[in-house]
């Protein structure tokens, strides 16, 4: 699974970035280029999908790839797939990473997941007349949801364990025998306690990453199902009420946008925030790449923006300085990065593949 | 007087109570302040759990051990104690002001002796009436006090500004030396104190020595090979706790995990679940498992590290048998493992040679009329650990050298290095010494039981099972055996029918809570 990903993003960023913009990714650091990258090279799926992630565990994986053959590194420290790395991409099974929604999911899946292992834990403990247990979830929303949800079926505590084994019996029917074994064995309840990631990776035979991954598939899988035909899953929606979708602009950025519709200069705003001038600029290309009906005009004449639309369409590349040199220096790198931004919203590429 | 049993069957659904339990709670409600010496396992926290509940104002308990004062929390609440809630660095800083805004709602209050330097929160007390003030791990202020505890030997501070309320201080291991210590760092001499035994009757020891770290493991698979049986085994590094792990996992027949500090939260959480509720066979672990988990049914606790003090071992050894039916204590050892606690002691405590180097640094703030910086900065440049740097700090603060973050005297003043010259080598002396004592222990070769204990009281009581190594154990002998559960490898449907208690061939024959330390 974790190869399958990593593959899938390197043919996609095409020797454009290095391994840390994977790594950023993956963790979902919430930077405008990060988020820049996510949606220009369509990897949103995987934004934020492993945020526990730690950098020498990926960079195991590429040494191993690297050593299959499957990619190469050039002297600028970017990635792209060999040959055979082409032929293994080819090869992966689209349906095993399909559900990843990074990009949206990325917020609500530990909320949604920290409610759901609670919420199986105290109401089969309770029908089960199991009344003192040690909640396996430690923080204080997620127990205060959970007694919110118990008073309000008390009573009926039966039923309700009953109807939500339903709705994870029938969505796990939906999913590997794999996915849907690793997913109830994390589950505690009723006196038996989940495994931790480690044991799910010996009893598996899976890798500790792979492990992960498949969790975080299925937490995906669940959430898409689950909002897409909320009234066959009464009880799973409940888990996700009160999330919504994340917000795609941080907030720094989003107060520097509020600034630029107040029609605030540049110069203005960096005296205003105490920031710098990069900063600003940073900000507002994240402002350009969620918002898509952010006027960039003001910043790059309607001529400029076609100029350069044209010459990324020619080098076939979203390489800065490509375009920045074809164009003879005559645009800014931050000119060029807002077109890309804004103009994502309209081309026919720009959708993501999950 | 109360009817403590009364309050005991309601509150914690007990009907007796268990040794010395009563005569501290009685002495408590008097007003009387309190040294207690209870061993691990014998219902310390109970102590004071009950004074709490009958009391009018609130009760404090001190901890220097997050974790367990987390467990506590939880344990409590489960039992529907809701007016109980732990105060520590573990919180939010929205989680932290609310708790504090609201802290005289609560009867009993956990908090780490670093929040007690919050003059907030101190001022939050001062409103309500305080009328317990407990130290928990009271020997902190001896026996790490100095270094790391910095904040322990504030604590008679910290009662005078909270009124004066009752105190007691409550420990596991305290020898006579370290119990008239605490009387005095808490200034309070006319402490009445209460000692209990700590001798293990139920417990049989045995040394092992061995030649290399690989025949180590290679005991400990015969050991559990023929004894099947709840297993602590610890560890005083992760690595080592992960390795082994590993390798017994190999074995097949037992279910062997790790646990340390370093894991995630609820992976942590699951271990510590697993074998509380007989789903692990053997855990691996560091000396951060433990606290607060009481497993009655642990039979064999093995050491493949040893711990720098006596005090530690009996508490860790502490940890079987709590049901009174007979359990092993094996430490395995090679000819260099002393080399491992001697490190630890090299980054605890500063070396001679440099405090004058250090005092000299810090002489520099002052000349430049500078505050000392971040306590981070400060150790990277002077290249201390965390507790060294406490121990020079404190022992600074102490001679009125610094002031928070004021360097406000001459640091390299000459009675002040020769001072704290001084202090390093005794405290150096002291770890060494301790250190000693251990591994005196693992040489000895009479009666390891009287060795152990007796230092800590003056009878040692007859064992019920076989002695030791010395009298008239042998560990090769030794088959337990414990009626385990099946587990199976499932489907997925029959694991989710398992957990919703749905059907499937039920895992759990015997229904196990978590039950409270009493």
């Amino acid at each position: 699974m974790f190869e399958a990903i990593l593959l899938t993003c390197v043919h996609h960023i095409q020797a454009e970035r290095t391994i840390s913009g994977i790594y950023h990714l993956l963790t979902g650091k919430r930077s405008s280029q990060t988020m820049q990258d996510a949606k220009g090279y369509a990897l949103e799926g995987f934004f934020g999908i492993y945020k526990s992630l730690e950098r020498h565990q990926l960079d195991h994986y590429f040494n191993q790839l690297e050593q299959k053959g499957m990619i190469e590194t050039n002297d600028q420290q970017f990635v792209h797939l060999t040959e055979v790395g082409e032929k293994g991409y080819q090869e992966i099974d689209a349906s095993a990473i399909a559900y990843f929604q990074g990009l949206t999911y990325h917020q609500m899946t530990p909320v949604f997941e920290k409610r759901l292992l609670l919420l199986v834990q105290t109401m089969t403990n309770i029908t089960n007349n199991r009344r003192s247990f040690i909640p396996i979830i430690d923080d204080a929303p997620t127990q205060s949801w959970v007694r919110g949800i118990y008073a309000s079926y008390q009573g009926q505590t039966d039923s309700f364990v009953d109807s939500l084994h339903e709705e994870l019996h029938t969505l796990l029917s939906g999913r590997t025998t794999r996915e849907a074994y690793v997913f109830s064995s994390r589950l505690t309840g009723n006196g038996v306690i989940g495994l931790t990631y480690e044991q799910l990776s010996t009893e598996s035979g899976l890798s500790k990453e792979d492990v992960h991954l498949y969790l975080q598939h299925v937490y995906h899988y669940l959430l898409q199902k689950v909002r897409q035909y909320p009234s066959s899953f009464p009880i799973l929606s409940q888990c996700i009420e009160g999330l919504g979708d994340s917000t795609l602009i941080t907030q720094s950025a989003n107060r520097t946008y509020y600034y630029i519709k107040l029609g605030w200069t540049i110069d203005e705003i960096m005296k205003k925030r105490r920031l710098k001038k990069s900063t600003i600029q940073d900000h507002l290309v994240e402002a350009a790449l969620v918002i898509p009906d952010f006027s960039i005009d003001s910043f790059i004449s309607i001529e400029g923006q076609s100029l350069i639309l044209s010459m990324t369409e020619s080098l076939e590349t979203k390489r800065l300085k490509q375009i920045h040199q074809g164009l003879n220096g005559e645009f800014s790198y931050f000119q060029i990065r807002l077109t890309l931004a804004h103009h994502q919203h309209f081309s026919k590429e720009g959708t993501s593949y999950a | 007087m109360h009817d403590l049993t009364h309050y005991l069957e309601q509150t914690f659904g007990y009907s007796t109570f268990r040794e010395g339990q009563r005569t501290i709670i009685e002495d408590v409600l008097r007003g009387d302040d309190v040294l207690g010496i209870l061993p691990t396992g014998t219902g310390k926290s109970l102590c004071y759990q009950l004074p709490a509940q009958i009391q009018e104002g609130i009760t404090v308990v001190v901890s220097p051990l997050i974790s367990l004062m987390i467990d506590q929390v939880k344990q409590l609440k489960s039992q529907g104690y809701k007016s109980v809630i732990a105060l520590n660095s573990f919180m939010d800083r929205e989680q932290r002001m609310n708790a504090m805004k609201n802290v005289t709602r609560y009867k009993l209050i956990y908090v780490s002796p670093e929040m007690l330097q919050n003059d907030w929160l101190i001022e939050r007390l001062q409103q309500a009436t305080v009328d317990l003030f407990v130290i928990d791990e009271a020997h902190c202020i001896s026996q790490w006090g100095h270094e790391f505890r910095t904040d322990y030997l504030k604590l008679h501070r910290v009662i005078h500004q909270l009124g004066d309320p009752t105190v007691l201080a409550l420990s596991a291991t305290a020898t006579p030396e370290v119990q008239e210590d605490i009387k005095e760092k808490l200034n309070r001499p006319e402490m009445k104190q209460l000692i209990y035994p700590m001798d293990k009757p139920n417990i049989s020891f045995a040394v092992r020595h061995v030649s290399s770290p690989g025949e180590k493991v290679k005991q400990i698979k015969q050991v559990i090979a023929k004894n099947d049986a709840p297993t602590m085994i610890y560890f005083s590094s992760r690595q080592w706790a992960e390795r082994v792990a590993a390798e017994l996992q190999q074995i097949g027949t037992r279910r062997v995990a790790f646990y340390h500090g370093g894991m995630e939260q609820t992976d942590r959480m699951l271990v510590q679940q697993q074998f509380m509720n007989d789903q692990l066979d053997v855990i691996c672990c560091t000396s951060a498992f433990g606290m607060g988990v009481d497993k009655k049914n642990i039979r064999l606790v093995i050491h493949y590290h040893f711990p720098a003090q006596l005090e530690s071992f009996i508490q860790e050894v502490g940890r079987a048998g709590r049901d009174g039916h007979p359990c092993v204590s094996l430490v395995l050892h090679t000819a260099k493992d002393h080399l491992l606690p001697q490190m630890l002691i090299e980054s605890e405590v500063p070396e001679k040679a440099d405090v004058n180097h250090i005092l000299s640094h810090i002489n520099g703030y002052r000349s430049s009329n500078e505050p000392l910086p971040e306590d981070e900065l400060v150790r990277e440049r002077l290249r201390l650990s965390e507790s060294q740097w406490n121990f020079i700090k404190y022992q600074l603060e102490e001679r009125g050298v610094i002031d928070g973050r004021e360097v406000i005297n001459k640091p390299d003043h000459p009675h002040v290095v020769r001072d704290i010259i001084q202090v390093v080598q005794e405290r150096w002396h002291y770890k060494q010494s301790k250190l000693k004592e251990m591994i005196d222990w693992i040489h000895h070769t009479e009666c390891r039981r009287e060795a152990l204990y007796r230092p800590f009281q003056d009878e040692v009581r007859t064992p019920i099972v076989a002695c030791c190594d010395a009298c008239s154990f042998d560990i090769d002998a030794l088959e337990l055996s414990t009626q385990k559960k099946k587990s199976s490898t499932r489907t997925w449907e029959e694991r989710l029918a398992l957990v919703f208690g749905r059907g499937g061939n039920h895992e759990t024959s015997s229904r196990n809570h978590p039950t409270n330390e009493r």
